[in-house]
């Protein structure tokens, strides 16, 4: 049996004095995808911030185990040179940045980190290239700010072309599909679904099915006041989305 | 030796050190021809019952110069002994036509548009009577000051519609023997339709403390246009004060960028007075500033006539015990209908040891007017620092780009690719985003 590329066991996370995650274990396997579902606010997101490093919110127990090595006393930017990657569910504007001067520093911080040697201009250039077709970026964007003036939908496909460019092992979307047309939504599954590799694993984290009829996941798993509350294969999206999360919340409540 | 005259008795010690050096350099300028004798007799007069402005000054409450005038200046000796300017020349012929200026003194120039102001107003009497008009002595004792000493400088005039090269009129100050302080005068006249690029620089000259006080007026003709670079590198003994004052008339247009990441004590004065109706004036100005530099900017613009426009931007970004301070006065008078008027005023804090003062000051008199201020003081953006360390950055380097960026807006202004270019190199140098990988 292989060894989960992550390991989460207990987690509880606050924010000041609010505990947000109560209690969260979570194995995730190397070409695994994984989708975490959940009703508004039940902390998807927190727990997205909490392996991506963010320091609003405290973490007072628990574990996480990455590629063998303790998460939590990784910086945000170490975590990213060991191969995580979060889309974010609110991509950042960064005006006066460009897209190309951003990710050609960043992916070199990756490769020195990994023991390669930099891109030159021209290496890089031409990957950005090829990475752009994928999610059907146009090279214009290269020299725009981040994600400034972006539409909504050109920010989540800017994120998933980001992943394209820095190959991470564990990408964690965060409703990388919602404010995305059927078009794009379409043109962000299919990129996502070239990207799939056996050791690369993704944590998908949506509110609706219809992505994960295009991007198929090995396991769903239900978050609900920061606990995963119910874990199923993927008919269990199905279900969710026919029947609303009323019914699980019941039988959480009735055993909490 | 001569003795002050009476009413110089209850003066300041820095008023009476003031008034001796007067009668040294009278004298002086008396045998050498002397174009701007009374002027300079009323200037002096006038900075008698002014004194030099103490904190308790309102336009001077956050900038001390008695900090920097403690310090005991020498007024330069108006003969200059190193005169190899071939140095200074090579070092800027790069941004166009050098002129130099030595301790006040006109000392060559490479550009037939700039010739000696001492030499040229004591032929043209239309010339001189422009000197002191813009920029007046009343009630402003650092430019009364200037008025009183200054001997020489620049006369520009631009006749040429075609853009010529940018003129670098580069100011040196010798304080090598002593600490010492140098006024300087210029006089800019572009006429109708012209246009022209003056590039402003400083250096300094051994190891004292060198003080400029610099006085600039200039005149954008109908349909002219003038860009001025400031470009304030130099080493931390090296100070300087400038009074640069513009008219503008109809349909004229000024741009002026000052980069301001190096010197002790930078106090600008930039004023900018729209007289004639679609006369533009941009003011914008970068500083970054670590140890314990001071950069204040005082801006005016001052909107005469009906349907005329500008825009301020100036930036900061403050390390270590630096200050900044920006003052911004826009007046929009009574005739001044549909005016448009932009300021604002950004800053970066990045020691709890520096300090900023920020004051926009808009004095509006007509009612149909578009008129917007704002002004930020803070940290850089949390959420861009997470978003860019997320994706490998470490924090220092997330910290130079977002730095970067915020400065490059500023040297973005600048309309000459090469200068432009080569001042984001050092900016990048000076915030450490050229050690990006
Ligand atoms: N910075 C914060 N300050 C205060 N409360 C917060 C903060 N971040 C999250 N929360 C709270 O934590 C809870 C979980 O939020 P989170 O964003 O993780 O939910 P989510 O499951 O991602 O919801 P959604 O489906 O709406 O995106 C919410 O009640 C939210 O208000
Ligand atoms: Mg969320």
């Amino acid at each position: 049996m292989t060894e989960p590329l992550l390991q989460i066991r207990n987690l509880h996370a606050s924010i000041g004095n609010k505990e947000i995650l109560r209690g969260i274990d979570l194995d995730i396997f190397p070409g695994q995808v994984c989708a975490i579902m959940g009703p508004n606010g039940s902390g998807k997101s927190t727990l997205a911030a909490v392996l991506a490093g963010r320091e609003d919110y405290q973490v007072t127990e628990g574990e996480i185990i990455f590629n063998g090595k303790n998460l939590l006393e990784l910086s945000p930017e170490e975590r990213a040179r060991e191969g995580l990657f979060l889309a974010f569910q609110y991509p950042v504007e960064i005006p006066g940045v460009s897209t190309a001067t951003f990710l050609k520093t960043a992916l070199n911080e990756l490769r020195k980190h990994r023991g390669l040697e930099p891109l030159d201009a021209m290496e890089f250039m031409s990957l950005m290239h090829e990475r752009a077709k994928l999610v059907h970026i146009e090279p214009s964007f290269f020299s725009r700010a981040v994600n400034e003036g972006f539409s909504g939908g050109e920010k989540k496909r800017n994120e998933i072309f980001q992943l394209a460019m820095l190959e991470p092992t564990l990408a964690i979307l965060d409703e990388t599909d919602s404010g995305l047309d059927i078009d794009a939504l379409r043109i962000v599954a299919d990129g996502v679904n070239a990207l799939r590799t056996p050791e690369r694993a993704f944590v998908v984290i949506t509110h609706y099915q219809r992505l994960l009829n295009y991007i198929v996941p090995d396991i769903v798993h239900v978050l609900y006041r920061g606990r995963i509350i119910k874990s199923g294969a993927k008919e269990l999206a199905t279900e969710l989305e026919a029947q609303g999360y009323d019914w699980i919340k019941e039988t959480a409540e009735a055993q909490a | 030796m001569t003795t002050p005259v009476s009413h110089e008795r209850e003066q300041s010690p820095l008023l009476q050190r003031i008034a001796e050096d007067y009668h040294c350099v009278l004298q002086h300028y008396a045998e050498h021809g002397d174009p701007f004798r009374s002027f300079r007799a009323r200037a002096i007069e006038e900075l008698y019952r002014l004194g030099i402005p103490t904190v308790r000054h309102e336009e001077w409450k956050y900038t001390n110069l008695y900090t920097l005038l403690n310090k005991g200046f020498t007024i330069a000796a108006t003969d200059v002994h190193d005169s190899d300017i071939s140095a200074i020349t090579k070092e800027f012929e790069r941004w166009g036509h050098v002129a130099v200026v030595q301790n006040g003194i006109f000392a060559a120039s490479v550009s037939e548009q700039a010739v000696s102001l001492k030499e040229a107003a004591a032929s043209d009497p239309i010339l001189l009577s422009k000197v002191g008009s813009l920029a007046t002595i009343e009630n402003n004792a650092i430019v009364a000051w200037n008025a009183a000493f200054s001997s020489d400088g620049v006369a520009i005039k631009q006749k040429e519609a075609e853009p010529v090269e940018p003129l670098v009129l580069v100011s040196v100050v010798d304080a090598s023997e002593n600490n010492c302080m140098v006024h300087e005068r210029h006089i800019v006249d572009i006429a109708p339709g012209a246009s022209a690029t003056l590039v402003l620089v400083q250096r300094s000259r051994g190891e004292g403390h060198a003080l400029l006080n610099q006085v600039l007026e200039g005149w954008i003709g109908e349909n002219a246009s003038l860009t001025v670079l400031v470009i304030q590198d130099a080493a931390s003994n090296s100070h300087t004060i400038t009074t640069h004052e513009f008219d503008i008339a109809r349909s004229g247009r000024l741009l002026m960028v000052s980069v301001s990441i190096g010197g002790g004590f930078v106090r600008n004065m930039p004023a900018a007075r729209l007289s004639g109706e679609g006369a533009d004036a941009r003011l914008y100005g970068l500083t970054i500033a670590d140890g314990t530099m001071l950069v204040d900017h005082h801006t005016t613009v001052d909107h005469r006539v009906p349907h005329s426009t500008s825009d301020e931007l100036y930036k900061a970004i403050l390390d270590e015990r630096s200050t900044g301070v920006f003052n911004g006065k826009i007046y929009v008078r009574p005739k001044a209908q549909k005016t448009s008027a932009y300021q604002a005023n950004r800053n970066i804090v990045l020691s709890p040891r520096a300090t900023i003062n920020t004051k926009p000051q808009l004095e509006i008199f007509a009612d149909d007017v578009r008129c917007t201020h704002g002004c930020t003081v803070g940290k850089l953006d949390g959420e861009a620092l997470f978003y860019l360390q997320a994706r490998g950055l470490s924090k220092k380097q997330a910290e130079a780009l977002l730095l970067t960026a915020f400065a490059g807006e500023i040297i973005g202004k600048i309309p000459y690719e090469s200068i432009r270019s080569e001042m984001l190199a050092r900016v990048e140098h000076l915030l450490h985003s050229d050690e990006l990988a």
